[in-house]
C-alpha cells in the first residue's frame, strides 16, 4: 500500500485550514446579503427582548398589569412611560415588551411542533401510496380552509387561551411543511445511497429515520422560521378577533383589538404594538429568505 | 471449490406496467461456487442488473414485482423467505455493490458511520467494537490512514476511494457472496484495474463467491472462471472463461467477442456491430430471441424456442445451430 508523502499532521493542519475557508465563505455568503442580516440582528434582538422583559421594564419601574392610578389613563409618550399610558391607566411600554414574550413563544412552539408533526407525517406518507393518499388527502383538505378561518374555527372549539393557540395554528401549519418533508423525502428515497443501505440490510424503519431524515433537514428548518413568522402574524389576528390569548394578557394583537376605539385620542396604544408585529414577522421572513439561498444559492435569483 | 453456495434456478421476475406483466429476466439458471468469480455479461438492458437485484430481492414485491423459480442460498429458498429473515440476509450472506460509486454514499453521514450500519444491524456490535471493525475494513480494502477516513464525509473522499469504502461496507459482515453490479463504470481507467485488482484479491483471500455484472469482456478474460452471457433476460451461453473465449457457440457470443476493438487490427476498417438493436420488452421474437439479429438464423430459430443445453462437457448455450453442429461433431 502507498503512504502519503505528507506528513499526518501536515495533512490535518491543511484539512483544518479547508473546513475554515469554507465556513468562511458560507457565512460570508450570508452575510452578503445585507436584508438577511438586518433580519438576522432583529430576530436576535426580539429573542433577547422576549428572554429579558422583566430586566428592562424593571429598570423603568413600569409593569403590564397594574393600574398606574386614575389621572394616568391615555398619557401620550413620555420620559417614564415612553410608549405612553393606555386606556385602563397601564404602562404600553411594559406591555408591548411582554408582548414579544408571547410571540416569539408562540411563533418558536408552533415552528417547532409543526415541523416535528409535519416532517413525522410527510416522512409516514412515503412508506407506501395507501398512507400516502390518506395523509396527503387530510393535509390537501385543511389546506383547502383558509389558515385564519381554520384557527378561529378551532380556537371555537378548544377555548380562548395560549396553550390552544399553539396547538391550533400548529395544526394549521402542519400541512405546509408535510407537503415538503414528503417530497424531499420521496426525491432521497429514490438516491443509489438508499438502496444501498437496503441492501446491507437496513429495515424500512432505520432507512426512514437514520438515512432519509438527515438529508431533508435543511429545507425543513427554512420553513421553521417561515412558519414562526406566520404564526406571529396569526396568533396577533386571533387576539385581535378575540379569538386568541383572552386579556388582560398582553399580546399584540390584543392591545391593537384594544386600541382600536383609541385611534384619535391615543395614537401610541395602536402605533407601538403594530410597529413590534410587523418588525418581527418581517425580520423572520428576511432571515429565512437569507438561510434559504444559502443551502439553495440558485433559488429566486 | 467445488462446494456450491448459490443456485439460481430459473429464476423469471417481471414487472407490472401499463402494458401489463413484462418479464424482465425469464427463466434464468446459474450457480456459483465457493470462491469463484462468475461473470455475467450482456449489452444494457438485457437484464443482468435485474438477475442480481432478484437474488437480493431488491424489488419491491407486493403489486409492482412477481418472482418465479427458486433462489437457493445455503439451503434456503431465498424467495420464500419472510420479508424479516431477508433483511437479516442482506449485507450479512449476500452483500452487493453498485454501479454508480459516487452516489451509494449518503452525502450526510459520515464514512465511519455508514460503515459500521451492516455491522450493527447484524452483529449488534457496540459502537467502540463497531468502530475498529470498521478501520479493519477500511484497511482491507487499501484505504490509507482508515482512522482519519472514518470521520470525514463522501465528499472529501475521491471516486475509487468511495468505491473502496462501498467494498468495505459490503464486506463487513464477511458474506458468503457478493453481488459486484458493474462495480467500475462510473470511475476512469486506471482506478477501474486497482478495484478490479482489489475485487479479486479480496476473493481469494476471503473465499467468497463473486458474481461480476459487467458488459466489458476483457474485465471477464482477467477476473472470472466462468461466464455467463445474457440477452434480453436468459442466458444464451454459459461456459469457463477460456472455453468461451476460445470457442464461443453462440451467434450473439460470437457477435461480442468480434465487436471488441484489437490493438493489432486494422484502423481503417469500421469497427464490427451486432445489426439491429434490442428489441422492447413487449415486442419479443416467438422464438429465438435473438432470430431477428442472428446472421444465421433458420425458420426453425424464427418460430421454436432453443432450450439451454449442455454440449461439449460443461459449456451451455441456448441455440439450434450450436446443436446442429454438435451432432455433425459426435
Amino acid at each position: 500500500m502507498q503512504t502519503y508523502s505528507l506528513e499526518r499532521a501536515e495533512l490535518k493542519a491543511l484539512r483544518r485550514e479547508l473546513v475554515r475557508e469554507q465556513r468562511i465563505v458560507n457565512i460570508r455568503r450570508f452575510f452578503r446579503n445585507g436584508l438577511s442580516v438586518v433580519g438576522l440582528v432583529i430576530v436576535l434582538l426580539m429573542v433577547l427582548i422576549a428572554i429579558f422583559a422583566p430586566v428592562i421594564t424593571g429598570a423603568l419601574g413600569v409593569d403590564p398589569y397594574t393600574s398606574l392610578g386614575r389621572d394616568m389613563r391615555l398619557q401620550p409618550p413620555s420620559r417614564a412611560h415612553p410608549f405612553g399610558t393606555d386606556n385602563v391607566n397601564r404602562d404600553v411600554f411594559a406591555r408591548v415588551i411582554y408582548g414579544t414574550r408571547i410571540s416569539m413563544t408562540v411563533g418558536f412552539l408552533v415552528g417547532l411542533l409543526s415541523a416535528l408533526l409535519g416532517t413525522a407525517i410527510g416522512m409516514y406518507a412515503t412508506i407506501n401510496s395507501v398512507w400516502d393518499n390518506i395523509l396527503m388527502r387530510i393535509c390537501d383538505g385543511l389546506k383547502a380552509i383558509p389558515n385564519i378561518l381554520l384557527a378561529i374555527t378551532l380556537m371555537a372549539v378548544l377555548g380562548a387561551n395560549m396553550q390552544n393557540v399553539i396547538i391550533s395554528l400548529t395544526i394549521v401549519s402542519i400541512p405546509g411543511v408535510a407537503r415538503i418533508a414528503r417530497s424531499q423525502a420521496l426525491l432521497v428515497r429514490e438516491q443509489t445511497y438508499v438502496e444501498a443501505m437496503r441492501g446491507a440490510g437496513a429495515s424500512r424503519r432505520r432507512i426512514m429515520w437514520r438515512h432519509i431524515l438527515p438529508n431533508i433537514l435543511s429545507p425543513i428548518i427554512v420553513q421553521m422560521t417561515f412558519t414562526f413568522a406566520t404564526a406571529i402574524i396569526s396568533e396577533a389576528s386571533l387576539s385581535f378577533l378575540g379569538a386568541g390569548i383572552p386579556i388582560p394578557a398582553p399580546s399584540w394583537g390584543g392591545m391593537l383589538k384594544e386600541a382600536r376605539s383609541y385611534v384619535y385620542n391615543g395614537w401610541w396604544m395602536v402605533v407601538f404594538p403594530a410597529i413590534f408585529t410587523g418588525l418581527s414577522v418581517l425580520s423572520f421572513n428576511l432571515f429565512g429568505d437569507g438561510l434559504r439561498d444559502l443551502i439553495d444559492p440558485l433559488s429566486g435569483r | 471449490m467445488d462446494k456450491t453456495i448459490l443456485q439460481v434456478e430459473d429464476l423469471s421476475t417481471s414487472f407490472h406496467t401499463e402494458r401489463g406483466w413484462l418479464k424482465a429476466i425469464d427463466g434464468v439458471s446459474f450457480h456459483v461456487y465457493e470462491g469463484e468469480i462468475l461473470g455475467i455479461v450482456g449489452e444494457s438492458g438485457c437484464g443482468k442488473s435485474v438477475t442480481s437485484q432478484s437474488v437480493m430481492r431488491l424489488y419491491e414485491e407486493k403489486r409492482t414485482t412477481r418472482y418465479e423459480g427458486k433462489v437457493i442460498l445455503s439451503g434456503r429458498n431465498l424467495l420464500e423467505l419472510p420479508y424479516r429473515s431477508m433483511q437479516h440476509i442482506r449485507g450479512s450472506e449476500i452483500s452487493m455493490i453498485f454501479q454508480d460509486a459516487l452516489s451509494s454514499l449518503n452525502p450526510v453521514l459520515k464514512i465511519g458511520d455508514q460503515i459500521m450500519e451492516p455491522l450493527r444491524i447484524h452483529q449488534n456490535l457496540k459502537r467502540a467494537e463497531a468502530r475498529e471493525r470498521g478501520v479493519e475494513m477500511l484497511r482491507l480494502v487499501g484505504i490509507p490512514a482508515p482512522e482519519k477516513r472514518m470521520d470525514q464525509y463522501p465528499h472529501e473522499l475521491s471516486g475509487g476511494m468511495r468505491q473502496r469504502v462501498m467494498i468495505a461496507i459490503a464486506l463487513a459482515c464477511r458474506p458468503k457472496l457478493l453481488i459486484a453490479d458493474e462495480p467500475t463504470t462510473a470511475l476512469d481507467v486506471t482506478i477501474q484495474a486497482q478495484i478490479m485488482d482489489l475485487i479479486v484479491s479480496l476473493n481469494r483471500q476471503l473465499n467468497m463467491g463473486v458474481i461480476l455484472i459487467t458488459h466489458d469482456l476483457a474485465v471477464v478474460a482477467q477476473t472470472c472462471q466462468r461466464v455467463a452471457v445474457m440477452y434480453l433476460g436468459q442466458i444464451v451461453e454459459e461456459a469457463g472463461v477460456p472455453e468461451l473465449f476460445d470457442r464461443p457457440l453462440h451467434p450473439y457470443t460470437k457477435g461480442l467477442l468480434s465487436s471488441i476493438p484489437r490493438m493489432d487490427g486494422d484502423s481503417s476498417q469500421p469497427l464490427h456491430v451486432i445489426a439491429g438493436n434490442v428489441p422492447l420488452l413487449h415486442q419479443m421474437p416467438a422464438g429465438c430471441r435473438f432470430a431477428p439479429r442472428c446472421p444465421c438464423a433458420t425458420e426453425k430459430c424464427r418460430s421454436e424456442m432453443p432450450p439451454l443445453r449442455e454440449v461439449k462437457g460443461k459449456q451451455k448455450v441456448r441455440c439450434w445451430m450450436a446443436f446442429g453442429e454438435e451432432e455433425k461433431h459426435v
